[in-house]
């Protein structure tokens, strides 16, 4: 009996002491965490559509691989956040595509391609070209010999563009905040006698 | 005195645990394509190895030995966890760059085994020191590692930009090909300089041994 | 092994003439790079010289005829080290390597140097590399859904882009048939892996005839895959090697995102042939009864 007790008891005790070392620290250090991914998250829409006040959360289904939709509240314009597969895995996008339908900026958060081939996509020489192109992306090259983190990333700015889209119309089942100009866009375009965009 | 300082000082070559002892390789492999990434694993695997050494150390005439090897995972579980939030919460860009493998330090080999061949049947300060010790010559292994391939594969050295007019970056040692080519070639270079001089498969036994179950000499009293 | 040297001389000299002198300097440098590795190998680790029997000069060469027109030098050299060191010499040398070293040496710089190893330049003529223009390999092409603008003549003759040697089907071919002729070569395993790319194409819907005049298959079928110490012993053995490598190169071409796949297709084998060794391999007489 004493041979299956003592061990117990031991194995209970240190694992006792263990969770309450462990919720100590994570009382601690959460609230710094939560802080630091907001920050961080704000940080990179400014990027991406700098000069805006704020930004406010887009709900809805805009399709799968679109991660989220921001705008800003100074109507300026929005931020989506798009993934889709790459060569060698996630391809995630940030995009800002302002009031009249062009990209300001554009940056790759997260990209697992071929060093020195597919990572090229990621680099500023290529994704400048992005910048000012409105939905049609016309004259957007691919790099040679990396098609596929081309079309990844295109893909990602193209999801950008029909989660605006969908966004502008009053995406389906969501809610918009209060405030925000297209809450009749719920109406088919052309029946109603607001002008469609 | 002398006797600790050759424990604190026997994990950095003689008894490097990734290079002699060959433990600790998963981690090694998969953080070192870039040095401050490989250095940030090495400090956040010291901090924990001698952390849970120590209290291992301190417990290891309660811990019965039916329960050890439980009680031990507990204890190391509980300190990666308190070092994984205390980097997330102030050193996010590490916690980012080393991704699963800071978690995966639980089952890190060098701490299992240290706890399991020396903290459990030495006194504190002893153990405290072959953590310190193990721990720098991981941490080292790692640096010389991550600044092998970051040099070749990418050009710079903690993200400072070395060869840009030199030569093109060699990717492959950033990739798994080149960091087993570098792996090897250190592995290589350590059994060279240390010949007679590193621990000898005699004296961690064959239980450590990872060839055991194949060379067939193991019941007869090992190799060398 | 000389034997294998004068079989790649029709490749050399249509490399020369498709691509022009750089083809020649990048065919010395590597033969003589390879060579030297070798040499220094084996002084450093007192070992028998083995530079005499020219199998370094033949991985040099093979490696070379696998390389991009306009790859840096450095680069080169750095595939032959790869190919003599890390492929051949670390194993125990001649005899104990697992794959093809030359092949090793490819896939080592195709890995290392993405971008430089798959820069082509176009040749219209035969004009000693005048007037050659950057684009992609027919394969290339395909790969990103474009047609193709060659006539089977002109692949033939090795008029499109590609490595220095792979593209001269002709010149492979005089070069097969001599070593094929004079018993150095077993037709087994060339004729199964090109029978095999011609089929599986076919299956796939791919032109088969387009599919054996680009990329590397004749190269490989050859030269590479037929290299003794790599590839089975048996005939049951080799073709099962040919028919293996012939799958994997056509699926590696229809379904991964390399445009070719020849050389990983014998490599993969190359790994392979211990294992169709072993089930292929009939006992020797007066064997232990099992």
């Amino acid at each position: 009996m004493k041979e299956l007790l003592i061990p117990t008891i031991v194995l209970l005790v240190i694992c006792a002491v263990t969770s309450a070392a462990l919720a100590l620290t994570y009382s601690v250090t959460n609230p710094i965490i939560q802080e630091a991914n907001a920050a961080a998250a704000e940080a990179a829409r400014q990027e991406v559509l700098p000069g805006s006040a704020g930004f406010e959360e887009v709900t809805g289904d805009f399709g799968e691989g679109v991660v989220s939709v921001y705008r800003a509240t100074d109507g300026k314009g929005y931020v989506v956040t798009a993934e889709t597969n790459g060569y060698g895995g996630n391809y995630q996008t940030v995009v800002g595509i302002d009031s009249e339908g062009k990209i300001v900026n554009l940056t790759v958060m997260e990209q697992n391609e071929t060093p020195g081939l597919g990572t090229k996509t990621a680099e500023r020489d290529h994704l400048d070209q992005y910048i000012g192109k409105d939905s049609s992306l016309e004259g957007v090259t691919a790099i040679s010999g990396s098609t596929i983190s081309s079309n990844a990333l295109k893909t990602t700015v193209e999801m950008a563009f029909s989660a605006v889209e969908a966004a502008e119309n009053g995406a389906a089942g969501g809610e918009t905040p209060a405030g925000a100009s297209d809450a009749a866009g719920e109406e088919t375009p052309g029946e109603s006698d607001q002008t469609a965009e | 005195m002398s006797k600790n300082l050759k424990v604190l000082t026997n994990g950095i070559i003689k008894e490097n645990p990734v290079l002699v002892l060959l433990i600790g390789t998963c981690p090694t492999l998969a953080v070192t394509s870039l040095a401050v990434n490989g250095v940030g694993m090495g400090i956040a695997a010291t901090v924990v190895l001698v952390c849970s050494n120590i209290v291992i150390s301190l417990l290891r005439k309660i811990i019965p030995d039916t329960v050890r090897i439980p009680c031990f995972i507990v204890v190391i579980a509980g300190f990666v966890t308190i070092v994984q939030y205390i980097v997330k919460a102030y050193a996010p860009a590490l916690d980012s760059a080393l991704g699963i493998f800071l978690p995966l330090i639980v089952v890190n080999c060098i701490i299992l085994g240290r706890a399991e061949a020396f903290a459990s049947k030495n006194g504190v300060v002893a153990s405290a020191l072959d953590g310190v010790g193990m721990g720098i010559g991981f941490t080292l292994t790692l640096l010389a590692m991550g600044s092998i391939r970051e040099f070749l594969g990418a050009g710079t050295w903690f993200g400072i930009e070395l060869t840009a007019n030199l030569f093109d970056p060699i990717s492959i040692f950033i990739l798994a090909p080149g960091g087993f080519f570098v792996f090897g070639t250190l592995i290589a270079l350590v059994n060279h300089f240390t010949k007679g001089k590193a621990i000898k498969k005699k004296e961690f036994g064959c239980s450590a041994c990872p060839l055991a179950e194949e060379c067939g000499v193991a019941d007869k009293g090992g190799c060398n | 092994m000389q034997n294998v040297l004068i079989a790649l001389v029709p490749a050399v000299v249509a490399s020369v003439l498709i691509f022009g002198f750089r083809a020649l300097l990048l065919e010395v440098i590597c033969m003589a790079a390879c060579v030297l590795f070798e040499f220094l190998f084996e002084k450093a680790t007192k070992r028998d010289l083995t530079i005499y029997d020219c199998s370094a000069m033949v991985t040099g060469l093979i490696l070379a005829l696998n390389l991009p027109p306009t790859l840096p030098i450095w680069m080169a050299v750095f595939g032959c080290l790869a190919a003599i060191v890390l492929g051949k010499q670390l194993f125990g040398g001649i005899g104990m390597n697992f794959a093809n070293p030359a092949i090793v040496g490819r896939i080592v710089l195709l890995i290392a140097f993405a971008q430089p190893m798959t820069t082509w330049v176009l040749p219209n003529a035969f004009n000693f590399g005048a007037d050659l223009v950057s684009g992609a390999t027919p394969l290339g092409v395909l790969k990103m859904g474009e047609a193709v603008d060659l006539s089977y003549g002109q692949l033939f003759l090795g008029l499109r882009g590609g490595c220095l040697g792979e593209t001269c089907i002709l010149a492979l071919l005089i070069g097969g048939i001599y070593l094929i002729a004079k018993k150095i070569i077993s037709p087994i395993i060339p004729v199964a892996y090109l029978a095999t790319v011609f089929v599986a194409s076919a299956c796939f819907g791919r032109d088969p005839i387009f599919e054996l005049l680009t990329g590397g298959v004749v190269l490989g079928a050859f030269f590479c895959a037929t290299d003794y110490v790599t590839s089975p012993v048996t005939n049951k053995g080799k073709l099962i090697f040919g028919i293996g490598c012939g799958v994997l190169t056509i699926l590696i071409r229809v379904f991964a995102n390399y445009p070719e796949g020849a050389s990983f297709s014998i490599l993969l084998m190359n790994i392979l042939t211990p294992h169709i060794d072993a089930l292929t391999m009939s006992k020797p007489f007066g064997g232990a009864k099992e």
